[in-house]
């Protein structure tokens, strides 16, 4: 029995109480298992290992903040597809998004523009490319895959068309607009901040808002998730705008670290971007694209190719562990969506 | 435990991926002697206290101070003799980059003082579309053709046909030599030899005959390995005791992690203070990983600059680069051709080098004539 509280005595049963104790450490064991946060305790390792390896340059705080500089445009490309890719829409356009917004900023600066007028235009233009992919996908029914590809490359088009993929350089592109990327707190530059930022906020419209229940639902079962009176098609559309402005900011933030307007900076971030986005959706929620298991599955690769980089390993070490980690990543949500879709039967979710 | 590994075993294949990559790489920088010298994980290479001697330091600053100075004269000086004929047409394959773009502009140049039509057959630089553009190149027959950096392994076939069809080509930043379909080849080489040893004479004198230093290259462009034997070797000949080391990068680094690479290798060689790279779009991005990572005070020395990189030197995050001479590059292939399409013997000459830093940089340095009056010297020589 329980204290009275109120003049009313609560009784619960024995077996109650021993149960929520049991339900609430199989919760932590479930939590801190290996399927759930395993990249945290492959990290671990990694880390372990590098620190024995080269013990003179790896644990150290300035490996820390190598990691976290060099990787957050890296992050900032994954976070802008993670979005769509909960709703189960493919955005490859993302990479080339990046260049253009970059290409323009620069523009627009080396020909007097004011700082931040550059960048909305940089950010518009993004969004426009945004609502042409929308457009396409939503609009015009084409898968999205093939859909986005086919805009990526007309955006190629469109700034070699415009720019002779000749990169935009000038001094006015070292003063105030690289310091957007270039500034740093605590040797730690800006880009770590945006990062934090960005992740936080698709963590809470993920975790706390109807809408981002939605999007996993329309990414599990667009059909289904229609039926049951979600717009999806609206959903879907939102997120091509979503990742779109997203890869502008980042090719904004991308242009300013190199201090140049390159017609290619963005694509080589195409791989890495798409890597770390599956890989974590491994950890934390079993199967769906998330912020903090992207930012995770970023600093996990971070990590291996800077450790080999300070180990003197060969040059095809890291290409080799990016690779390697994808495929196991992929299989990995393979079977934990599998795994995740039989456990749920015949149970519904308000959505 | 069985049960535990059959539930988990995405997650076990993706341990036992990333531990058997790291083993690899383990072995891989154990045994590797093309990613860096002093051993893995050493973090130091060795110097002696005793540097350069002054002769030798003497001997650089010579050549440095000959590098720095703008040229004046084209390489080719030899007039054609005869009446080059207006009206012919030359096909230019460019690989797709800024440096290959702005090629074609300066071999338009070149063709409008010789009343040539050009034909530019634009690429991506991958394999495949460099062969089409060489395929349809031989199904137009122009009157002759300009190429660069591309291996003969690829076009082979190509090469030979034209040969066939007696169409000289021309090529830049090739292995090869002269024949077999190969008119002429500038930028080769022992060209980039020359220049690595410029490069090396600016590392000894700054260096003050006792610094350490390393060479970024690029393997997928072999035509840099020579560059980079001119740096190492002339490095450790005018300075024994110095260190120069080698570090390669894919070129699928370029724009993404190679200044992440760059810092790793610094961070492991803390001695290491001058790096030399192969290309200056290899430092994009490069200055603002090195300040963020403490590594303000590493000196870059570049070599084939753009626009970015000009950039750089004039804010004075890029000590010196070595230009590329675009132009007497471009015109000596123009030139090869017309000379094989009169007659007269080839003239081989080596290109101008010129070492450009913050002092003597000009204002709106681009893409430029390193010779001042190229154009007109290159029209006396044509006989226009």
């Amino acid at each position: 029995m329980s204290p009275a509280r109120d003049g009313v005595v609560e009784e619960h049963p024995p077996a109650l109480r021993q149960q929520s104790r049991g339900e609430r450490a199989a919760s932590w064991r479930r939590n801190l298992s290996f399927g759930r946060i395993g990249a945290v305790y492959v990290l671990i390792g990694m880390v372990i290992l590098f620190s024995i390896w080269i013990p003179e340059t790896f644990p150290t705080a300035a490996t820390v903040r190598q990691i976290l500089n060099n990787y957050a445009i890296t992050a900032l490309a994954a976070l802008a597809l993670i979005v769509p890719l909960s709703a189960g829409v493919f955005d490859i356009s993302t990479p080339y998004v990046m260049s253009l917004s970059g290409v323009i900023a620069a523009y627009c600066i080396v020909h007097g523009v004011p700082l931040v007028a550059a960048i909305a235009i940089a950010i518009g233009a993004s969004l426009a490319i945004g609502f042409v992919n929308a457009f396409v996908v939503v609009g015009l029914r084409i898968e999205s895959l093939i859909a986005t590809l086919a805009t990526g490359s007309l955006i190629q088009a469109l700034i070699t068309l415009v720019t002779s993929d000749i990169p935009i350089n000038d001094a006015r592109l070292t003063e105030g607009f690289s310091h957007i990327a270039q500034s740093s707190v605590g040797n730690v530059t800006l880009p770590v901040f945006y990062v934090l930022i960005v992740g936080v906020a698709i963590w809470c419209l993920q975790e706390y808002t109807t809408v981002g229940r939605r999007l996993y639902a329309t990414g599990f079962n667009k059909e289904a998730t229609r039926l049951a009176g979600v717009r999806t098609e609206r959903l879907r559309f939102l997120t091509l705008l979503t990742s779109a402005t997203l890869a502008g900011i980042t090719g904004v933030v991308l242009a300013a670290s190199l201090g140049s307007g390159t017609p290619t900076a963005g694509t080589p971030y195409l791989l890495p971007a798409f890597a770390a986005v599956f890989l974590g959706a491994t950890q934390f929620k079993e199967g769906r694209f998330n912020a903090p298991g992207t930012v995770l599955a970023v600093i996990i690769i971070g990590t291996g190719v800077t450790g080999l980089g300070l180990a003197n390993a060969p040059s095809w070490a890291g290409s080799m562990l990016t690779g390697v980690i994808l495929i196991a990543a992929l299989a990995l949500t393979g079977v934990q969506r599998r795994t995740t879709r039989t456990g749920r039967g015949a149970g519904r979710e308000k959505v | 435990m069985y049960t535990l590994m059959r539930r988990y075993r995405g997650a076990w294949a993706l341990a036992l991926a990333a531990a058997l990559c790291l083993m690899l790489a383990a072995c891989g920088s154990n045994s590797s002697s093309g990613s860096g010298s002093g051993g893995s994980g050493s973090g130091s290479t060795a110097a002696s206290t005793t540097g350069a001697s002054n002769a030798t330091i003497a001997e650089a600053k010579a050549l440095l101070d000959k590098a720095r100075t703008r040229p004046t004269q084209i390489p080719t000086q030899t007039p054609v003799g005869k009446p080059i004929p207006t009206g012919k047409t030359l096909s230019f394959i460019s690989c797709g980059n800024e440096d290959c773009t702005n090629q074609a502009k300066v071999v338009k140049q070149a063709t409008d003082i010789l009343g040539w039509k050009l034909i530019v057959h634009n690429t991506d630089g991958t394999p495949p579309t460099l062969k089409s553009a060489f395929d349809q190149v031989v199904r137009e027959k122009p009157d002759g053709l300009i190429y660069n950096a591309t291996d003969r392994s690829l076009i082979n076939n190509e090469l030979l046909q034209l040969q066939a069809l007696k169409i000289p080509a021309a090529a830049c930043c090739i292995l090869q030599k002269p024949g077999q379909g190969i008119t002429f080849v500038s930028e080769g080489p022992q060209d980039e030899v020359a220049k690595g040893k410029v490069m090396a004479a600016w590392f000894v004198v700054d260096s003050g005959g006792k610094g350490s230093t390393v060479y970024v290259d690029i393997p997928d462009f072999k035509i840099l390995a020579p560059l980079g034997d001119g740096y190492v070797n002339e490095s450790k000949r005018l300075c024994p005791a110095c260190s120069a080391a080698r570090l390669e990068i894919p070129f699928t680094s370029l724009g993404k992690d190679a200044p992440n690479r760059i810092v790793s290798y610094l961070r492991a060689h803390p001695d290491v203070k001058y790096v030399a790279l192969a290309i200056d779009q290899i430092g994009t991005g490069l200055p603002a990983a090195l300040k963020a990572a403490g590594l303000g005070d590493v000196k870059l020395i570049g070599e084939s600059p753009t626009a970015t990189s000009y950039q750089y030197i004039r804010s004075g995050l890029q000590s010196v680069t070595a230009v590329y001479d675009m132009y007497g590059d471009m015109f000596s292939q123009v030139d090869a051709v017309a000379r094989a399409l009169v007659g007269v013997p080839q003239v081989q000459s080596s290109p101008n080098v010129w070492l450009v830093d913050k002092d003597n940089i000009l204002a709106d340095q681009g893409v430029f004539p390193m010779v001042a009056d190229n154009n007109a010297q290159y029209a006396k020589v044509w006989g226009r």
